[in-house]
């Protein structure tokens, strides 16, 4: 009787394995996350303030494989224009002058992205025009939580290995691997005015 | 007039080996319980990047290995092979027939099976983990496919050295058991030794145990490492069949 | 030919010794009755015949073998006493099929037959069984092996007096069907006398006396009378005891050697003479004293 028990404690645990075995070879496991935070940390450290720069710099808008993600057109004829900021992030935002006689504010949000996963999560931004303000609302913040698998050590036995050191630990942080952002393109003669606390703002330093 | 019946030392240790996997079947159960709370553990994670990101971004990558469930398993064997040396045990197999080799050969040969059982389903555990986490963790889109898949060949590996270090910690228990068996006083002086020992190096950043597990760790010829794994626990074994052939059962 | 034989057996623990040149043999295929009071040594004796102790110095031979780590020895025995270490994961049936895998001459139709008589619940494990049921249980293990030596260390130990009976009457009938070398260890002589052939007699690690039941019967006079009649009549008789009560009576036991018509003067001397039991006299002659505990509360 004890027997029996042990017996069918042991086999039902057995069968709870084996049916595993059996789903985790059986049923593909598709749309696995290709991205591996592992991958060569350090380098994209570079990369990112090279983004940085290019977007401060103001040339994200003359590539051409970059297309705004989404526009914003207002006419606009005043003289003084407020920024404020509607909420959410704060907006990373760069000015740039264009000639006085156009009468339009153009506003675009551009992303830059190495094809990540979370990508298309993103939230965008949203711009109205009220008045002479401009209300910018950041994007909403995303939380994302993955997970992710160490390698058995027993598979690595045949692998060469240093002394002291099993497993490499270098991950790399996915937020250096975008830049969104918004461009403002505003009349030359439109006095800009905006609180520094709520809002970002670069001024083109082309000029 | 009753004839005198003979055995063979296989016979003998044939016959107390079969009878200890009946008798110690609650050993494995005791091995299911084991990997089930390890697995349990498990299950919550290691948070490698927590709030991680920008305003814009929050990540957060947990992070889940068999680790848990090898040095539970680890400790599973370890802890019966240095049960297996104590008087209690011995004292049953000597209700029966049997001699201290006979005992110590049967001893070996339950936990080269226990080594096997947990070798395997250690690997296989590892699987059961990974198929969790994926049919329960809010849709796949949110696993990185890096080491998540394990090819049937890495698997088979991995079942195998792990079979075989478990083999090592059992021959190391069981040694253990045996010397402490030899005197009473041994049971303050060896776990005192064996921590001094951890401590000293500890002190003086030697960390001489590196080496020895670097001894087998950094093997990765299959051949080379068979060898070192085998020979070792020949080395254990002979050395506690041989402290333990004199004792008595009292 | 001798199953067991021992020739100036010696055991140390410590200092203390627990047998002392300890010489006897025992012959195949009979029932010996080992007795002797409290720490004379027989626990360790019966010990080292199964392999479980060493000896400290001698020889002592188990069909023929040295039966320490002796695997031929070890499946020719069987040592059953209340001590006895089952596994507490098996039931008591799954232990009587563990047996039945180990003992070449396993009588399980024997063994399912007396689980049946003495009512055993087959799914109870041995621990949780009574005293005197675990005792029943280890008595059914030790008969159904069938061991060309079967050793019973007080195997009695919490039985009641039916059960007592009951096994004795089983000891019997299953070695008149399948005769085999039995070495039975009990308190009671008394009860296991009848059953028995031999009895080693042992006291303070050594051999007090190793006789057939029947001469031990006979071994010992009881005198009874005045002291002075006494003390003549048995002269200088080997004497194993020596009581006084009354004023001036004594009670003495001493080695029988009268002849049949100095027995018959007793009488006219006013002397009581009557026969020692087997049980009284193995108390007399592993006493330390003559006296007993009387001693203890005589003046001289």
């Amino acid at each position: 009787m004890q027997l029996k028990i042990y017996r069918y404690t042991i086999v039902a645990y057995g069968a709870v394995l084996l049916l595993s075995l059996m789903l985790f070879y059986l049923f593909p496991k598709e749309a696995l996350l290709d991205f591996d935070p592992r991958a060569g940390a350090g380098i994209e450290q570079d990369t990112y303030l090279e983004l940085h720069k290019k977007w401060a710099s103001g040339e994200l808008d003359r590539k051409d494989n970059l297309a705004p993600y989404r526009k914003w057109h207002f006419d606009y004829d005043g003289g003084h224009l407020r920024i404020v900021s509607g909420g959410g992030c704060t907006p990373q935002i760069l000015v740039k002058r264009t000639a006085a006689d156009t009468s339009a504010i153009t506003v675009a949000e551009y992303r830059l992205f190495r094809g990540d996963f979370f990508e298309d999560e993103l939230n965008p931004y949203t711009v109205d025009l009220v008045g002479e303000r401009l209300i910018v609302r950041g994007p909403e913040q995303i939380a994302l939580k993955f997970r992710g698998f160490e390698r058995d050590f027993t598979i690595d036995q045949f692998r060469e290995k240093r002394a002291g050191q099993y497993q490499e630990q270098d991950w790399d942080s996915p937020t250096s691997r975008f830049i969104q952002g918004l461009y403002l393109y505003i009349p030359e003669t439109v006095k800009i005015d905006y609180d520094p606390g709520d809002i970002f703002i670069l001024p083109d330093d082309e000029e | 007039m009753m004839s005198l019946a003979r055995i063979s030392l296989g016979g003998a240790v044939k016959q107390q080996y079969l009878f200890k996997l009946r008798a110690y079947a609650n050993l494995f159960v005791s091995l299911v319980a084991v990997q089930i709370i390890a697995l349990l553990f498990t299950t919550g994670g290691m948070v490698g990047m927590s709030g991680m990101g920008s305003e814009y971004l929050d990540l957060e990558i947990r992070f889940y290995s068999g680790a848990i469930l090898f040095v539970f398993t680890a400790l599973w064997i370890a802890v019966n092979a240095f049960v297996l040396t104590l008087p209690l045990s011995r004292h049953v197999d000597f209700s029966f027939v049997t001699n201290r080799l006979s005992s110590n050969l049967a001893n070996f040969g339950f936990l080269v099976t226990a080594a096997v059982a947990g070798g395997v389903t250690v690997s296989l555990g590892s699987l059961l983990l990974r198929n969790v986490l994926y049919y329960t963790g809010g849709g796949s889109s949110l696993i990185i496919g890096a080491n998540f898949l394990v090819r049937p060949d890495e698997l088979l590996t991995g079942a195998a050295v792990g079979s075989l270090y478990l083999l090592l910690f059992g021959a190391a228990g069981y040694l253990a058991g045996a010397l402490i068996q030899l005197h009473r006083s041994l049971y303050v002086l060896l776990p005192a030794l064996v921590l001094g020992v951890l401590f000293y190096e500890a002190a003086h950043e030697q960390l001489r145990l590196l080496q020895v597990i670097n001894f087998y760790r950094l093997e990765a010829l299959p051949i080379l490492f068979i060898l070192k794994i085998v020979s070792s626990v020949l080395l254990l074994w002979s050395g506690a069949a041989l402290l333990s052939n004199r004792t008595e059962i009292g | 030919m001798n199953a067991v034989e021992c020739r100036e057996l010696t055991r140390y623990f410590g200092r203390t010794v627990a047998l002392n040149d300890l010489s006897f043999a025992i012959k195949k295929n009979t029932i010996t009755g080992l007795v002797g009071p409290n720490g004379a040594g027989k626990t360790t004796l019966l010990k080292i015949l199964c392999g479980h102790l060493r000896k400290t110095a001698g020889d002592v031979r188990v069909f023929s073998d040295d039966p320490f780590n002796s695997l031929k020895v070890s499946v020719n025995t069987v040592f059953i006493d209340d001590h006895l270490a089952l596994p507490a994961t098996l039931t008591i049936f799954d232990t009587l099929e563990a047996a039945r895998l180990f003992y070449p001459n396993w009588d399980h139709r024997l063994a399912l037959r007396l689980f049946e008589y003495f009512s055993f619940e087959p799914r109870k494990l041995h621990k949780d069984l009574s005293k005197g049921q675990k005792s029943t249980f280890n008595m059914i293990l030790g008969l159904s092996a069938r061991c060309a030596l079967t050793i019973f260390d007080e195997p009695t130990v919490g039985m009641d007096t039916a059960v007592r009976r009951d096994f004795y009457r089983a000891l019997l009938q299953d070695y008149l069907h399948h005769p085999r070398t039995i070495i039975f260890s009990s308190h009671l002589l008394g009860e296991i006398e009848d059953i028995l052939e031999e009895i080693l007699l042992l006291g303070e690690g050594r051999k007090c006396l190793h006789l057939p039941v029947a001469e031990l019967r006979g071994y010992a006079v009881g005198v009874r009378g005045p002291a002075e009649t006494v003390e003549h009549f048995i002269a200088d008789r080997d004497l194993f005891r020596r009581e006084r009560f009354g004023r001036d009576k004594i009670f003495v036991a001493v080695r029988n050697s009268f002849s049949g018509e100095a027995l018959q003067e007793a009488g006219a001397m006013g002397l009581e003479v009557f026969p020692i039991p087997a049980e009284d006299l193995c108390v007399y002659l592993t006493a330390r004293t003559k006296g007993g505990i009387d001693d203890v509360f005589s003046e001289d």
